[in-house]
């Protein structure tokens, strides 16, 4: 096997496939795991049997990881009520996610404690997703004790149907609404060193956002946002749709090349702070994991973070690192955490994006002999569209069923908007550094940032005015 | 001084470029009133004409249901044209909070 990891991790991601469309009971999962697990062991000396018992141990267990991160616990919030009526509750817990204000209500997820209906006290465990009305000012891991609706998301029409499932992904089974401020009263802070560590993260994460939103106006100040931290909440709904139908949506998010930039920011100020070589990896790798955690460790941060280490590890140990098994390490560790996951478009995205550029592009550019050309200039351009159009090639099917949109345009757009995103992601950083270390210097910086966003925004309008630039499917 | 790669050297180009382009745009839209309107994007750009929009461009933008789409683009061809998005009102089933979600994806001339 050329690549292992990659084969192993394919097996346990067709696992969850498979139990997805035709769900097992646990029990057996775990026992067909573990029989060919005894079987790899048995069949050591005979390299090939115990391989392909391997395989089948890992496709086994990625089923049972999926049947079992389904399974609800006897005490889940969401046994505690009836499947669509809702019932009135008090309930005990702490605040999850940084609560989000939006038209006059505020949403948090809500790890509850404890619940109780009438007379009746009971322990729990399981999230809700609260929905208050009103502002509130509430933070990341404050004990609360709210009163409301609690209710399971309904199932009806596709749409509702669509919720309840991207609910489920991230392990919200119930709901609860809060009719108004006063009935959520603030009991304290949740304590943990987890939390520490989160609380520490959304604290450095708010500094930053401070500085953004002081030097730049609200508009390109909220795709900044989006674009460094992954908050999205500043972007407005037209811009996101315009970014969407030109295929370029995907700069919006945090990626693997703000990971990229913040390993390299790291790496040169612990190079300018005269550390050795050695030390470098294990100082950077605290850095990179606040980081995942600043931008809410969404799956394709997850994915650029686990890769990133994957790399300076390799580094460190002086090994060579390759790209398809430290993506399938990728996978695997974001399939173990959540096997949900691979059902979610975000994760399908980037880890598809990735393997098509590192797959069909020096193929293509092999085909097109694009080394042929003599001058750096012609290179880099004619790199700059392959890539593109390998991420495109390698994204089309999926953007097609989700989006229902077929963008010949994308090419053309990401070859514009590519760089100039590269740049403000790299303003944005400079911003953030001078607004901490610099002021007085901040605002020249903020000046030039938000030209590149103007530059940005007014290519994607121009674009998608080009005749046939995108098509709705269906 | 600090044996910086040719990366290295190249952020610090950059770090001083964007000072320095910015450093000109200030001076320039202090000095110049049309440099202002450059630096700050409109979000409005990139809405979609309500007199060109398509029953997919009202559904892929899910602002509102199939048939609230279709209600309006009867209603367009029977009025010709809307002048503003405020008439939608006049359709039955949009309310304020829909107005104004149609008001962030579209616009009217």
């Amino acid at each position: 096997m050329s690549y292992p990891l990659v084969w192993l991790v394919g097996c346990f991601a067709l696992g969850i496939g498979a139990e997805n469309f035709f769900p097992i009971n646990f029990l057996a999962l775990y026992l067909c795991a573990g029989i060919f697990f005894a079987l790899t062991i048995i069949f050591f000396p005979r390299r090939r049997d115990s391989s392909l018992c391997l395989l089948c141990a890992m496709f086994f267990l990625g089923a049972a990881v999926l049947s079992n991160s389904r399974s609800i616990p006897k005490n889940h919030l969401a046994r505690l009520i009836n499947y669509q009526a809702g019932r009135d509750c008090r309930l005990k817990g702490y605040i999850c996610s940084p609560p989000e204000s939006k038209r006059g209500e505020t949403s948090f997820l809500f790890q509850a404690e404890e619940a109780q209906f009438g007379g009746l006290k009971y322990y729990c465990r399981g999230r809700a997703l609260v929905k208050l009305n009103g502002r509130v000012n509430f933070a990341y891991a404050d004990r609360l004790l709210l009163k409301g609706r609690l209710f399971r998301p309904y199932t009806k029409g596709p749409g509702a149907k669509t919720y309840r499932s991207y609910l489920s992904r991230q392990g919200v089974f119930c709901l609860m609404r809060v009719p108004a401020p006063g009935l959520a009263k603030k009991l304290g802070t949740a304590r943990g060193a987890g939390i520490a560590i989160k609380q520490f993260a959304l604290w450095l994460k708010g500094k930053m956002e401070k500085a953004i939103f002081k030097y730049l106006s609200a508009l390109p100040a909220g795709i900044v946002d989006a674009m460094l931290l992954g908050e999205r909440r500043g972007i407005p709904l037209a811009v996101s749709q315009a970014m969407m139908r030109s295929g370029t949506m995907h700069i919006l998010v945090v990626s693997g090349f703000n990971t990229g930039i913040v390993v390299f920011i790291i790496g040169l100020a612990l190079k300018l702070m005269r550390l050795p070589r050695k030390a470098r990896p294990p100082a950077a790798l605290p850095v990179l994991i606040l980081y995942c955690l600043m931008t809410g460790a969404s799956t394709p941060v997850l994915r650029a973070t686990v890769m990133a280490i994957v790399f300076m590890f390799a580094y460190y140990f002086r090994r060579e690192a390759d790209i398809y098994n430290s993506c399938a390490a990728a996978l695997l560790f974001v399939l173990a955490v959540a096997p949900e996951q691979l059902f979610d478009l975000g994760a399908q995205l980037s880890f598809v994006s990735v393997l098509s550029i590192v797959w069909l592009y020096p193929r293509i550019k092999k085909r097109l002999r694009a080394d042929a050309f003599n001058t750096a200039w012609m290179r880099f351009l004619l790199d700059g569209c392959l890539v593109s159009l390998s991420a495109w090639l390698g994204t089309m099917g999926l953007s097609a069923c989700y989006f229902r949109i077929f963008a010949p345009v994308t090419v053309l757009a990401n070859f514009f908007i590519v760089p100039l995103a590269a740049l403000i992601t790299l303003g944005g950083f400079s911003l953030i550094f001078a607004a901490l270390a610099l002021p007085p210097a901040a605002p020249f910086f903020a000046a030039s940032l938000e030209l590149t966003v103007s530059l940005l925004l007014k290519a994607n309008a121009f674009l998608l005015k080009i005749p046939g630039a995108y098509f709705y499917l269906g | 001084m600090f044996n910086l790669t040719k990366e290295e050297r190249r952020t610090i180009l950059f770090l001083l470029g964007a000072a320095l382009l910015g450093l000109g745009i200030s001076q320039a839209a202090k000095v110049y009133a049309p440099v202002k309107s450059l630096l700050q994007p409109d979000e409005g750009m990139a809405r979609i004409d309500i007199n060109q929009a398509s029953l997919q461009d009202f559904l892929s933008a899910r602002a509102v249901p199939k048939k609230l789409a279709q209600k309006i683009l009867e209603y367009r061809s029977r009025c010709g044209r809307i002048h503003s998005l405020e008439e939608l009102k006049e359709i039955k089933g949009i309310g304020e909070k829909r107005s104004e979600k149609l008001k962030e994806l579209f616009f009217a001339e």
